[in-house]
């Protein structure tokens, strides 16, 4: 999955969704579309606010975890 | 839409027996009030109850080709007839009606068992092609017409519903515990496997043949999904325009190609609410819709059907449905369902088809198929929980995103999360090839430890899950995990449940045509090919759906919570009045003769249903209320009595005839 199809598929899911914030049901929404939508594995220390909480992290965090792996 | 039944002599012999063709045609009455015909030469009878909808001058059945070599008899509508006249016209077929069924005909003519990939719509129909001295049953893509069979004393008989077929005396009439076993597991049979012993069901998307003296079906179409990773990949946009016009398409097909007026279902939900707006744009008059009021606050969505009634200007009707009104139809509905079933929703769809027809439509357009196709269940969703769980058993903070499944529920994870983490994390193994469905099938296979000891080792003796799994199509273990749910959910619950127990037989009951849009042949082959994450976004189910209609559909109706449609179950036979026809089939007696269910388990179970009135039951006590008495009901109507309901009637007048024989 190309850069661009990355960060299309976070702006739909953001869309549908809002952001998370500090919701911790929330985070784990989000923890599933990533791993759902991109094959990564994440751990319980991943889902957190900082990583998932805002969409701008969504893409940062889920683009270097693509690219580590 | 109408009933159809046959007698096919395998040998030479005597001519079938108008008689027992005209009895067979009294039981599909309610299939067909408006008029009757049938087709008998020495060797092959075709029956025909009429619900006249399209071509209502000349469209009477059986009709023939050119020269009278191809009888048919057909129960359904070809949405596409007129491209396809217009086609074989060009081939040079002469019509000499207007109607569908006779392009069915000239297709077969012109393509032989190839005619079927084209058509577009619901049908089951049999084609008797003399100069090949061949009968050819078929039935639609999904199922949503049905056709039974079976052999017996040497002749092949066939009919829209199992009753017809019990109309020959010497069919026997025996459950088949591995039918029931498959419904107390998937909540219904799996074609062609049926609730009665040598009874079977054509497939759907099937057409049958006869040699010699067995029944060879052969697929002309099979669900199937595009592997995992090599989906469309066109940008979602294109995706929501293209899914867009097909629906329009379907919507208006179903709504414009019909010679009587066309109604529409409301139940609240976006389905019909999509569908009911597009075709309210096809006509200048107010669409007349219909809907189900409960008079239980849990269950009614009353505020949401008017919502949509009011934007769309609609003449809208309701049905208000009490629990005791459930308990009082309930045998007539499992009449006409021929099958135990394990919910009482169907009920209420009984009693809103006669609204529709009391109101004076025979047609309407339904929201049917959209969780199917869009993945619109909660199962596609507790799936999808379920492989995040999966994914990291140890985790201690994946547990709590169980809150966001069954919202609805009385019991709901968010409410009992202990119970539900117990629950949701038992058989979470990601390479199962029905992860998805297990805690259902889990669920519901306890219902037979109320069967009798007997019965029940029958009934294992067929591993119906081992069966249905055997059954999977090669491409499978390529597919998305929310593909293969869907592909579960489709050869099992959809046509099994939906569009026969609840679909079908409940519209037919009072002579009423469903006609299902996102069933529509181009839609369907389209949706299973697109990513799945379009189709369930994280856990936002029909995501594509509704990006694609959001211009028509208010955002309460497209942002309300999904709330699957349900009706009281337990309540409707034990908070009110004391039923008879309760007391009878679960009397001591009927229970030891019938040697379905263990006598005492089921009384006891009865006596805590009466004890709480049917209030806040279990989930699947209150599943095992409605098994057991409508499992009951079924052996009271088709092994005790004769299937004839005690209403055995003739078939309607006029009766169109073409009797060789005489």
């Amino acid at each position: 999955m190309i850069k661009k199809q990355v960060k299309e598929h976070i702006a739909e899911f953001v869309r549908t969704y809002q952001t998370a914030g500090n919701d911790e049901t929330k985070l784990l929404l989000v923890a599933l579309f990533a791993e759902d939508a991109f094959g990564i594995v994440l751990s319980d220390d991943d889902i957190c606010e900082k990583n998932f909480g805002t969409h701008h992290a969504m893409e940062k965090f889920v683009l270097e975890k693509l690219y580590m792996e | 839409m109408c009933g159809i039944c046959g007698i096919v002599n395998i040998d030479a012999g005597q001519a079938p027996e108008v008689e027992t063709l005209l009895r067979m045609m009294g039981r599909l009455r309610h299939r067909g009030p408006d008029s009757s015909g049938y087709y008998r030469d020495k060797q092959v009878a075709l029956g025909h109850t009429r619900l006249a909808i399209i071509d209502l001058k000349t469209g009477a059945q059986p009709l023939s080709n050119e020269d009278d070599s191809v009888w048919i008899t057909f129960n359904g509508e070809i949405f596409n007839y007129l491209e396809l006249a217009s086609e074989l016209s060009g081939l040079g077929h002469i019509f000499k009606t207007k109607s569908d069924t006779e392009v069915i005909i000239h297709a077969y003519e012109q393509w032989g068992k190839s005619c079927f990939d084209r058509f577009n719509g619901q049908w089951a129909l049999a084609l008797w092609d003399h100069k090949k001295n061949k009968i050819i049953l078929s039935c639609d893509r999904l199922g949503i017409r049905p056709l039974y069979y079976t052999i017996c004393k040497n002749r092949l008989l066939f009919a829209s519903e199992v009753k017809a077929l019990f109309a020959d005396s010497s069919v026997k009439r025996n459950f088949d515990p591995a039918g029931v076993s498959e419904i107390f597991t998937f909540w219904s049979p799996v074609a062609p496997r049926t609730t009665f012993k040598d009874i079977k069901e054509l497939e759907p998307g099937h057409f049958a043949t006869l040699e010699d003296d067995i029944i060879k079906s052969e697929a002309f179409w099979t669900i199937s999904f595009s592997d995992a990773g090599t989906e469309s990949d066109l940008s979602e946009k294109e995706h929501v325009d293209i899914f867009r016009n097909h629906l329009i398409n379907a919507s208006k097909l179903r709504f414009t190609r019909s010679d009587v007026p066309v109604g529409a279902y409301l139940s609240g939900g976006i389905d019909s609410a999509i569908t009911s707006s597009i075709i309210s744009n096809y006509t200048k008059a107010p669409l007349s819709t219909f809907s189900i009021r409960f008079s239980d606050s849990e269950f009614d969505e009353g505020q949401y059907q008017r919502q949509i009634a009011d934007r769309i200007d609609a003449d809208h009707k309701d049905v208000a449905v009490s629990n005791e009104d459930i308990g009082h139809v309930f045998p007539d509905v499992i009449w006409h369902a021929e099958r135990p079933i394990l919910r009482t929703a169907p009920a209420p769809l009984f009693l809103l088809s006669k609204l529709v027809r009391e109101s004076g439509y025979k047609v309407v357009v339904t929201g049917e198929g959209a969780d199917e196709v869009m993945a619109g269940y909660d199962i596609f969703r507790e799936a999808k929980v379920r492989l995040f769980l999966a994914r990291d058993p140890a985790s201690k903070k994946r547990s709590k995103i169980l809150s966001k499944l069954y919202p609805w529920m009385e019991r709901a994870p968010s409410k009992a999360p202990a119970f539900a983490d117990a629950f949701f994390r038992k058989r979470l193994d990601p390479l199962d090839p029905a992860f998805s469905h297990r805690p259902r099938w889990d669920t519901t296979s306890s219902l037979n430890l109320f069967l009798n000891p007997d019965f029940r080792l029958e009934a294992k003796k067929t591993n119906v899950i081992e069966e249905l799994l055997s059954n999977m199509p090669d491409s499978y273990d390529r597919w998305d995990p929310l593909c293969k749910a869907q592909w579960l959910e489709m050869v099992t619950l959809l046509s099994g449940y939906i569009l026969s127990a609840q679909g079908d037989r409940m519209l037919m009951a009072n002579s009423v045509e469903g006609r299902f849009p996102f069933l529509d042949c181009n839609l369907v082959d389209f949706a299973s090919q697109l990513p799945a994450s379009q189709k369930l976004l994280a856990l936002d189910e029909k995501h594509l759906l509704k990006i694609a209609f959001k211009d028509m559909i208010p955002d309460t109706i497209l942002k309300r919570p999904k709330q699957p449609y349900r009706a009281p179950d337990a309540p409707s036979f034990f908070s009110g009045s004391d039923f008879d026809w309760i007391n009878e089939v679960t009397s001591e007696s009927r229970l030891k003769n019938a040697g379905i269910f263990n006598p005492k388990a089921v009384f006891n179970f009865i006596n805590k249903c009466r004890r709480i009135k049917g209030h806040k039951m279990s989930n699947a006590d209150n599943m095992r209320a409605v098994a057991i008495l409508s499992t009951m009901l079924v052996h009271h109507h088709y092994i005790v009595q004769d299937g004839s309901g005690g209403k055995d009637q003739v078939p309607a007048e006029p009766i169109k005839v073409i009797d060789k024989v005489v």
